[in-house]
This record gives C-alpha cells, structure tokens and sequence, in this order.
C-alpha cells in the first residue's frame, strides 16, 4: 500500500511538474449506477453522472476557485454473460453540456476474477463519440479494477472495502490523437450485494505526450444499486 | 447550480440513508486469536504451521463457525472449528496430479458427462474425523482408519451454452456425492 501511495505521488508530481505550463482542474463526480437483470444472461446498465467544476487553471498560475457546472452524462449499456465471469456489452451515452449534445456508442468487454483476498476485473472497451460540426472521436480503453475488503477475504454486506482502478484510454480525433490515464482509488461500503456507496479520488491524466499535461482531480461519489 | 446535479447529489445522499438501514445477513470477517476458543487454538499451535494463522468468523444463516486459514510447505490449509473450538473439518489445497489416480477418472467421468466443457480450478482434500488423528495425519502424511477423506472440487463447467462455477464434493474413490452451484457475488461496481 505504501509503495502505491508513492508511487502515485511521484507518477502525479512528475507529469504535473516537468510542465511549467501544466494545467489541472479540480471538481466534484457524483454518479449513480442502476443494474438490471433482465432475463436469464441479460443486464441493463443505467449510468447518470454529473461534472461540477470547482477551480482550474495551471499549476504554477492557479486562478481563483470558480463553481460552475459542467456537465451531466446519461448511459445505457445492456450486457450478456459470455462466460461463467465475463461479459459483452453495447450501449449509447447522451452527454449534455450546455447547448451542446454529444452523442457516444460503447461497446465493452469485462472478465472478473475472484482471488482468494480480492477480485480483480478486466475491461476492454471502445467508444466513438459524435458531435455536430466536429470530426468523430474514437477511443480504445484497458481499465483494471480491483477491491478488497477491509474485514475478511470478501466484501460482505456492512462491511468497508477499498477499491483501485487504473485506465489507460487511447483516442484519435481527426488527425490528432492522445493518451489519458485514470488512477481511481475509492472507498466503499457495502450495504449488501446489490447496493454499494463509493467515494473517493478520480485523478486523470492527458495531452502529457505532446506537451504540457492537463490534469484532473474529481472528487468521486457513486452509488451502485442492482434489482 | 443545475438541477439535474441537485437531482443526483439529494439521489446519492438519500442512497446514504437507504443504505445504513438495511439487514446484514450474511457475513465473514477476521477475528483476533484472543477470541479463539481455547481447542482450536490448541489445535493450530501443535500443527505447527509454517505460515502466518489468519482466523475468521463466518456467519450464515443461523450458523456461524470459525476458521484458520495458514500456507504450510507452499500449501493453503483451511481448519474449521464450531463455537466451542470442536474441530469441524480441515481442508488442504493440492494440485491435480495429487489427486488418486483411479479417483480422478471418476471424477472426471462425472465433469464429461454432466459438462459439455469443463476446467478445474481448485482441488482440496477435506479431512474429518478425531482431532488426535488428523495432528498425526499432518504429521506424518498417514491416513488412519476413522478419518474420512473427500476431494472438494471448484469447476467450470459449461453445458447448451451457459457456464458455471460448481462446487463439488466426492469421496476419496471418486464417487460423486454433492454439488452446488455457486452464486457469484455482484461486481457491478467493478464492471461498469
């Protein structure tokens, strides 16, 4: 643990200070994740999430905090189990910002493997965003997860569990192309199976390949209920 | 501020709410080993294991018993215990070539014909019977008359295109004597 807190430490300071000009923004993630069984293999994946910025500007000129919503993202994913612990999903994301509408379809593939003290989840997904007047980004995405709970070689319900995701999203728009990484560690508590409460850290990374880099520091609250 | 965030942020304050007031029903946690009753405590110590004991409670529904779980000479050993320290059962993971060769054609005669498709994932001999004997048993590896021996069996298995993961119990011939199927616990929170 100790050795993941620095190295994120030195990862962050690293790619924010070798930029004079790196930039960053500070925000609040709030979401909530509705699951559905459908029928025998069939899910349904409901995603509201909304983006409240919070300050930003470059590390070494920071601007004043400025509140100011963003954001909100609704998506739909429905997925079928392939596997004993895998599973294919398709959906479509409608991203409200302003006046603008962005349009994106998703396509995922997710294995989850239980260790003997955690689970670990594999994602693979591509998406291709649309946006009228702009040319149609695609991106290619890896994301391993993983939690552990705090009490046991399980989470059980009322019990706290600690989670870690790392992304890596490649993506191409027009002729220009980019490379983002998530760091999400998060703190979770289990109701019971089906309802859980995150909260945490969803630091993000990009434009650092071909100049200064951009971060971004969401404060993460999530809530995961299935029926 | 927006509404649809307004709506989202009262949505996830009252999932807070919701979520604090419901039923634990299930449940397995670590306990210290001053909360372990004296004959399991006394058991494990004359194993004499290599590895670091971690001790568990595990709650079900109405049961609940004990549980030491330690690596000794690169295997994982799994003792359970009832409330009072009664040694219940002890599970010793094995890989599997370790497995009694007539045993393992049966055992696999069963996975082919109930599974069109089928992977091993985890073998463990359980052993019951008197606690004296099974400390001899770890001791010297002899398998003594009044301990029973059973292979516990984690499989995948796939038949008309839907895959599983069972737990399966046979005796130490082979012979099939139980099998569960077992629910994976939601990784929604993991997968989306």
């Amino acid at each position: 643990m100790r050795k993941l807190i620095v190295g994120f430490t030195i990862w962050t300071l690293v790619g924010s200070a070798a930029f004079g000009q790196a930039s960053f923004r500070v925000g609040m993630l709030p979401g909530v994740n509705i699951n559905k069984k459908i029928s025998g293999d069939w899910r349904l994946n409901l995603r509201m999430e909304g983006r409240l910025d919070l300050w930003k500007g470059t590390f070494s000129s920071p601007s004043d905090p400025d509140v100011r919503y963003d954001l909100t993202d609704m998506a739909l994913v429905t997925s079928r189990k392939v596997g004993a612990n895998n599973s294919l999903g398709a959906g479509y994301l409608i991203r409200f910002r302003g006046d603008e509408i962005n349009h994106r379809f998703i396509q995922q593939f997710t294995i989850v493997t239980k260790y003997d003290a955690f689970r670990l989840a594999h994602r693979i997904s591509t998406d291709q965003t649309f946006e009228p007047g702009e040319p149609w980004e695609f991106r290619l995405r890896y994301r391993a997860a993983a939690d552990f709970g705090l009490n046991g070689r399980e989470v059980d319900p009322g019990e706290f569990y600690l989670k870690f995701n790392n992304e890596y999203l490649g993506s191409i728009e027009g002729k220009e192309w980019d490379l983002e990484v998530r760091l999400v560690p998060v703190l979770g508590y289990a109701v019971n199976d089906d309802n859980k409460i995150e909260f945490g850290l969803d630091y993000r990374m990009d434009s650092f390949l071909a100049g200064p880099s951009h971060s971004t520091f969401w404060v993460a609250l999530n809530w995961f209920v299935s029926f | 501020m927006n509404r649809g965030f307004a709506l989202l942020l009262s949505l996830l304050f009252l999932s807070g709410g919701f979520a604090f007031g419901q039923t634990k029903y299930e449940r397995e946690y670590r306990i210290r080993e001053d909360a372990v009753p004296g004959p399991a405590l006394e058991f494990v110590n004359a194993l004499k294991l290599e590895g670091k004991v971690k001790w568990y409670m595990e709650e079900g529904l109405g049961q609940k018993s004990i549980e030491a779980k330690a690596k000794h000479r690169k295997k994982r050993y799994s003792i359970e215990f009832d409330l009072s320290g009664t040694l219940q059962d002890m599970e010793v993971e094995i890989r599997r070539d370790e497995v009694d060769e007539m045993a393992l054609k049966h055992i696999d005669a069963t996975f082919n014909k109930d599974f069109d498709r089928y992977k091993i994932t985890k073998i463990q001999t359980q052993y019951s019977g008197e606690s004296a004997a099974l400390l001899r048993l770890a001791h010297s590896g002899g398998l003594e008359e009044g301990i029973t021996k059973r292979y516990e069996i984690i499989v995948r298995g796939r038949k008309e295109g839907s895959t599983h993961f069972y737990e399966y119990t046979f005796t130490a011939q082979g012979d099939f004597l139980h099998r569960a199927t077992i629910v994976l616990r939601n990784a929604d929170n993991l997968e989306f």
